[in-house]
């Protein structure tokens, strides 16, 4: 066997040499892409433009997104006092339904009933600008104190769509600045792109995680933030289409995969850790209020309660004719954890909305949590 | 040099070989099994059997060390010893013919399995009702895709591998006016980022040119799920031919457009995406169809209806995806693999095979050897009965 050693050794060098070798680099050409590039943002206002033919000024303080595929603008608005108020600027082709289908999509992401054709005038202002005529709506629920400014400006082929959404205090005040974003708007070839290269307007093929104007939110899609781990979608995400409820997240939670059974999952960063939203739904009772709240206290160390016990600590949450029981406790020491729950029956099913995660995360967030239930329509 | 011959065929023909061989794959089997846990079946596939050697990064240095043969060692190693081994000991006899042909058979599969992993690709195509594509995308492989838009007429695209730029050495490729090179500790296979804002407060950002200082990365632990990608990220220090900087710049797979650079008179793009496969032809989705059972979620049948429109219009057809239904189209093979946004968007696999046909050879050789032997031997059993039958006969 020794006479073979020297062929196994030249054998395995011809073989790591062949197993070092790592994949070139290609150079090749291809036809021209219809794809827009990352525009610049201008922090603290300045022109902002992008490649889709049109441009705008945005107002200082604004905090500028990465724009995606369909959000052609993409701003958070700070709230010093909470959630920051959300704006995106979209184009598309015909006229999306037309207004009132487009203003009952808003009412009704924001808890409001919609309107009928004869009320429509009504709510529609126009507003003179240089590039034409904008139709302004403003609506506020003063349940949820979440308002929305939105402005449609309709040309032959397409529409386009302004629109401010978020805490009511931060909308209403930002209503000004807005009106004076409007007024910056120039459509047109004459404007060109920043670096300017002359890009078609069709948007990017490839990234599907956005929706159209007013289209009420999907589960598992952040509503336009470039702030998710993974993208792969599944098939539960594929299909949230099909679920019988709606709702939408808040902007800072980030999505992540889905699974057979979670229909919702988010990463909520906060001081101290990451916490985790799961939205999963069972058939029947599932066990019921008691026997989950146990198992949640499980999960966390905590020793079960009875049911009185638990009955008394929890909230009744009434909203958009659904009813939720809410449930929080924490844990204590080092390493303390905060579950807050809920249970909503609907069409012979229980959806169970949980954030759990490390005690200070998740208290910070319960109003987050809150809102987001109380964004749950049925479909 | 008969010498030297002589040893490598004793050698690789040796039943020990054969022995030690078998011992080795299941080894690796086992270890890699046992390792799915931690890197998924993708990794292990890629890190244990695609490979050949297993190679392992001692904390601290970026030299891989061999520390077992991999899949293409073993693998080819038999493939050698079992055709020397037949050569070596089976002589050509009709009545062997059925041995002889499993035993092709078997070489044929091992040779075409050896074939698919060299040179198969696997990727996909999503595409947006009404959406056109010429190209399809990596599952698991990415690229830092450098796309000069200087010409009007076409785009001149520079693909990097992940791979190739992860380690912090520069990427110097003649085509460019610039060199890459990531920023040392800033590579992260995996990441989540989110827009820099008054809620959460960062560091200053690495990042000085392009979208890069108004986005906060965060690393992540990278996911080996087999339904979850990872999001690389990485902080690019670009530096132009005469030493100037062009700055440092933020590339990740979550952002959702490429960034601008111009560097005199020539324009780029600058992104980290998905490895493309381009194609001489496009292919349009006209229709995706998703039908459920009767009251139910339960999928039924999807399907796409496709239009295939190659570069010189010598081909121009609609056909129609669906499951056991793919298209093949200039040695391609699109199958129907997903749907999404609503039903809206579907998402076909590509594979492209060269080697597609061997395990059908090879198993049609199998069962011809197999039939083969099987008959000879029944026949010789059917003589021997018939002849003992006569015996017996008065």
């Amino acid at each position: 066997m020794r006479s073979f050693v020297p062929h196994i050794l030249l054998l395995a060098t011809v073989l790591l040499t062949a197993s070092c070798g790592k994949e070139p680099v290609r150079t090749y050409r291809v036809a021209k892409e219809n794809t827009a590039a990352m525009p610049q943002p201008a922090p603290g206002g300045g022109l902002t433009s992008v490649a889709s033919g049109v441009t705008w000024e945005s107002p200082a303080g604004w905090d500028a997104r990465a724009p995606t595929s369909v959000r052609i603008g993409n701003y958070a608005i700070p709230n010093p006092a909470g959630e920051p108020a959300d704006f995106a600027i979209t184009s598309f082709p015909g006229d999306v339904g037309g207004d009132l289908a487009n203003v009952n999509r808003w009412r009704n992401q924001i808890g409001m009933p919609p309107i009928g054709a004869e009320e429509l005038p009504g709510v529609l202002n126009s507003i003179t600008a240089p590039a034409g005529d904008f139709l302004v709506v403003n609506f506020m629920n003063p349940e949820m104190s979440v308002r929305v400014i939105a402005a449609i400006f309709k040309q032959p082929d397409k529409t386009w769509f302004f629109k401010l959404a978020g805490p009511d205090a931060v909308v209403a005040a930002q209503e000004t600045a807005l009106l004076g974003l409007l007024q910056t708007v120039r459509f047109g070839a004459e404007f060109t792109p920043p670096g300017g290269a002359a890009v078609a307007s069709a948007p990017m093929s490839g990234n599907t995680n956005d929706l159209p104007p007013g289209h009420p939110p999907i589960a598992g899609m952040p509503s336009g933030m470039p702030a998710a781990t993974s993208s792969s979608p599944s098939p539960a995400a594929s299909q949230a289409g099909a679920l019988p409820i709606r709702w939408a997240a808040p902007d800072h939670w980030i999505a992540k995969e889905l699974s057979q059974l979670r229909k919702a999952s988010y990463d909520v960063h906060g001081t101290g850790g990451v916490a985790d939203f799961s939205l999963i739904s069972l058939s029947g009772t599932a066990g019921g209020l008691h026997e989950n709240v146990n198992r949640w206290r499980g999960q966390i160390g905590l020793d079960p309660q009875d049911a009185a016990a638990i009955d008394a600590t929890v909230r009744h949450m009434d909203s958009a004719g659904l009813h939720f029981d809410v449930v929080e406790f924490a844990s204590t020491g080092a390493d303390a954890q905060r579950v807050i729950g809920a249970l909503l029956p609907v069409a012979g099913e229980t959806w169970f909305f949980k954030l759990t995660g490390p005690e200070a995360v998740v208290a910070a967030e319960r109003e987050s949590f809150i809102r987001f239930i109380r964004t749950v329509r049925i479909r | 040099m008969k010498l030297i011959l002589d040893q490598f065929r004793d050698f690789f023909s040796s039943l020990r070989l054969t022995v030690a061989l078998l011992v080795l794959s299941i080894i690796l089997v086992f270890v890699a099994t046992l390792d799915q846990v931690n890197l998924g079946i993708w990794a292990v596939q890629e890190k244990y059997f695609q490979t050949f050697f297993v190679m392992k990064y001692f904390p601290g240095s970026t030299i891989p060390i061999p520390v077992f043969p991999g899949g293409y060692t073993i693998g080819g190693m038999l493939l050698i010893n079992l055709v020397l081994a037949h050569f070596e000991r089976f002589k050509p006899q009709w009545r062997k013919a059925g041995i002889s042909l499993t035993h092709a058979g078997i070489v044929l599969l091992l040779v075409g399995e050896l074939f698919t992993g060299l040179f198969s690709d696997e990727s996909h195509m999503r595409l947006d009702e009404g959406g056109t594509k010429n190209f399809s995308e990596s599952f698991l492989k990415r690229e830092v895709a450098v796309i000069e838009t200087t010409e009007s007429d076409f785009d001149i695209i520079t693909s990097i591998p992940i791979d190739r730029i992860a380690r912090s050495k520069p990427v110097d490729v003649p085509e460019l006016p610039f060199v890459l090179r990531v920023r040392e500790g800033a590579f992260y296979p995996n990441s989540a980022l989110a827009m820099r804002g008054p809620n959460m407060p960062q560091g200053p950002s690495i990042a000085n040119a392009g979208i890069g200082p108004q986005i906060a990365v965060t690393p992540m632990r990278p996911t080996y799920k087999p339904d979850e990608v990872n999001v690389p990220s990485m902080f690019v220090d670009i530096t132009g031919r005469d030493g100037a900087s062009l700055g440092t710049w933020l590339l990740s797979t979550m952002l959702s457009a490429p960034q601008e650079l111009t560097v005199g008179a020539r324009k780029f793009r600058l992104d980290l995406r998905p490895t493309r496969f381009y194609k001489d032809f496009n292919v349009t989705l006209i229709d995706f169809t998703h039908d459920k059972y009767p009251g139910t979620q339960i999928p039924k049948n999807f399907s796409s209806k496709v239009r295939v429109l190659s570069d010189d219009r010598s081909v121009d057809r609609e056909t129609l995806i669906y499951m056991n239904n793919p298209l093949r189209h200039g040695g391609f093979t699109f199958y129907q693999s997903g749907f999404d946004n609503n039903d809206t968007t579907s998402v076909l696999q590509v594979v492209q095979n060269p080697g597609w046909f061997l395990p059908y050879a090879a198993c049609a050789l199998v069962t011809l050897g197999l039939l083969i032997q099987f008959g000879i031997h029944l026949k010789g059993f059917i003589a021997r009965r018939y002849a003992k039958k006569s015996e017996v006969t008065p």
